[in-house]
């Protein structure tokens, strides 16, 4: 039986952590296992204890807490919670929790937020996204800035959206799960609900999925890169971890049995380089 | 006709010297002799001076790393070189018994030629002589540099190149190493060019670089009138002693347009050692004049620039018409970018082979 193991942090620097050892030895690549807005970390652990066993992979739950990463799902937000993560990620190899191999990352809510932006920021340091029902999403659209798109943030500032715009293409040549709860089209205090985020992506957060994962098959065609991304509807489920593993089978989503097809797909272009500049 | 023995005991004199950053791989047991032959002194000669005169050079840089204020009558310990700095002189490695100059604080002495107006003349020297081991052969930088091997180089090159002096090069470059440390690799920095120096050793130690060398470590104490053929053998040997990290950040100084790192980049055996190169500027309008040079003269188109333009937004919004990203050292000394710009160099590198 998988074993729940709690590696405390240091607040601003490391996040403390759950982590889950399945019972025969781990030799699969680690899934992180990112929380939402709520922080319901031991929740999450919980559900998905079983599937370290199912899948022999060890999962990695950090515990963003509210008062060092108050906007982590952001992930280059200003207090860095991109930067906590690898920081963790270094320790977690250093004491062997994890081998060398870059992990899968799975998101629920404001940690599919977090899940994508990181993916976006360091793409060879993620081997399988798994993003599930985000209230918004960074597009990869030159109108909005980050985080909301990958234009100029303003006058002299080009340094994040080139390194979003120059990425694109090896981000997306992983494999992208999207899912979201057909019920979830409910408004609540996590949803934001701005204008340019309405008109961009739609009003809930399945137009908002549904919306993005388009977009991103458009930005792969683009960048000529395979897309490799599979939108899901959970049938009868909301917005709701809990429920989403209950009814919606997310826990073999979130934590896959690791198999050949989700290598990471060539790009087909040439000279990105010259086209990202 | 008589003989005059030209060797004596150097003990006596050396006792109390400092010696300076440029002479910190000389094993001083050897030194046995002092030769007064200075008409022969060749450049990176060691070479033992006093201090007659403070001048622009108040302080000397320290094998250990340390600054040494400089008094009247120390004795020091430098390397007879070359100089190049826009901002301060340039001389040559030339010694006379009636004195010579201090043409660099990281300890090179020779004969300054022109100084740049806002200076002051360097700290005088009286040479005292060469040292040499006990047979008498004078001791130089050359006789305790790196093995000239020629090996693999680490798996990733980048230059940083400038379009000057002060062109926030240095800046740069600690950024690069910095966010290639912090996204866990072994980094190697290398200063390719340029005059002995710690400051910008230093700076590189600071960023987190694994490894740091300088042309000093190949037996330089200075490039500035060097042989091409010596210089590219410098840079290989470097990141062949590089060759356990990562990546290497290489530094070359000056502007691109400098005698000899225009003539090192002219040539494609010497490009090829990089995978690819950073420009700093300190304005647009520079930064576009070196595009232009580095396109025409060298083929060399660089990915990002970087500077000291970064500190000034209407500077930066400029240079962006430049079509290439600007990165601050900030922006350079963060993870996201340093694995970004490894990663399309990691797909440039796969579309090239393929």
């Amino acid at each position: 039986m998988a074993q729940i193991h709690f590696r405390p942090g240091v607040p601003g620097v490391l996040p403390s952590t759950w982590l889950i050892r399945p019972e025969t030895s781990a030799k699969a690549p680690p899934v992180l296992a990112i929380h939402g807005l709520n922080r319901e970390v031991e929740l999450m652990a919980d559900l998905l204890a079983r599937q370290a066993d199912v899948t022999g992979r060890t999962i990695i739950l950090p515990v963003f807490d509210r008062n060092s990463w108050p906007h982590y799902q952001r992930a280059a937000c200003k207090k860095r919670s991109d930067w906590a993560l690898l920081a963790l990620l270094r320790v977690l190899r250093d004491e062997g929790w994890i081998g060398a191999a870059p992990p899968d990352i799975s998101g629920f809510s404001g940690g599919a937020q977090f899940a994508h932006r990181f993916t976006w920021l360091y793409p060879e340091n993620v081997r399988r996204l798994c993003v599930v029902a985000p209230g918004w999403w960074t597009f990869p659209d030159t109108r909005g800035s980050y985080p909301l798109g990958v234009g100029m943030e303003n006058l002299g500032g080009n340094a994040l959206a080139f390194r979003l715009r120059a990425n694109i293409g090896r981000f997306l040549a992983r494999e992208v799960v999207v899912m979201v709860g057909d019920l979830d089209v409910m408004q609540d205090k996590n949803l934001r609900n701005d204008a340019d985020i309405v008109s961009q992506q739609g009003a809930n957060r399945v137009q908002r999925a549904r919306s993005w994962a388009a977009a991103m098959k458009r930005a792969a065609r683009r960048e000529r890169v395979r897309p490799n991304i599979r939108f899901q509807l959970m049938e009868n489920c909301g917005h709701g971890f809990a429920d989403c593993v209950a009814n919606g089978g997310l826990a073999s989503a979130f934590v896959p049995v690791v198999s050949e097809k989700s290598k990471t797909l060539p790009k087909l272009g040439k000279h990105q380089i010259e086209e990202v500049a | 006709m008589h003989i005059v023995d030209i060797n004596v005991s150097a003990a006596p004199f050396l006792a109390g010297a400092k010696w300076s950053f440029v002479t910190r791989r000389v094993r001083r047991s050897n030194i046995k002799l002092l030769n007064h032959d200075l008409a022969a002194a060749e450049t990176g000669d060691l070479v033992l001076a006093e201090v007659q005169e403070i001048g622009s050079h108040k302080r000397l840089q320290l094998h250990d790393g340390r600054f040494s204020i400089l008094f009247p009558k120390d004795r020091v310990v430098l390397a007879c070189g070359d100089r190049f700095a826009e901002d301060q002189f340039e001389g040559i490695a030339v010694l006379s018994a009636d004195g010579a100059d201090l043409l660099a604080g990281g300890g090179v002495v020779g004969h300054m030629r022109t100084r740049n107006g806002r200076v002051g003349r360097p700290t005088r020297l009286s040479v005292i002589g060469r040292v040499a081991d006990g047979e008498g052969r004078v001791i130089n930088l050359a006789d305790v540099a790196l093995d000239k091997v020629q090996g693999p180089r680490p798996r990733r090159v980048i230059g940083v190149l400038g379009t000057g002096m002060n062109a926030g090069k240095t800046a740069a470059a600690a950024g690069l190493i910095n966010g290639f440390a912090r996204s866990g690799q072994m980094v190697a920095a290398i200063k390719a060019t340029g005059t002995g120096s710690f400051g910008d050793v230093h700076h590189y130690e600071a960023a987190g670089a694994a490894k740091v060398l300088d042309f000093t470590d190949a037996g330089l104490a200075s490039t500035y009138r060097q042989p091409l053929d010596c210089l590219e053998i410098a840079t290989r040997t470097l990141l062949t002693a590089a060759t356990d990290c990562d990546i290497a950040v290489v530094e070359l100084a000056d502007g691109v347009s400098q005698v000899e790192t225009a003539q090192l980049l002219r040539r494609p055996g010497y490009r090829a050692l990089f995978d690819a190169f950073v420009l700093a500027a300190p304005g647009a309008l520079a930064a576009r004049g070196a595009l232009h040079w580095l396109s025409s003269e060298a083929q060399i188109a660089p990915i990002a620039l970087s500077g000291l333009m970064t500190q000034a937004p209407l500077a930066v919004a400029e240079a962006e018409q430049l079509s290439l990203p600007v990165f601050s050292r900030e922006t350079l000394a963060d993870p996201a970018t340093a694995l970004c710009l490894n990663g399309l160099l990691a797909c440039a590198e796969r579309e090239g082979a393929a």
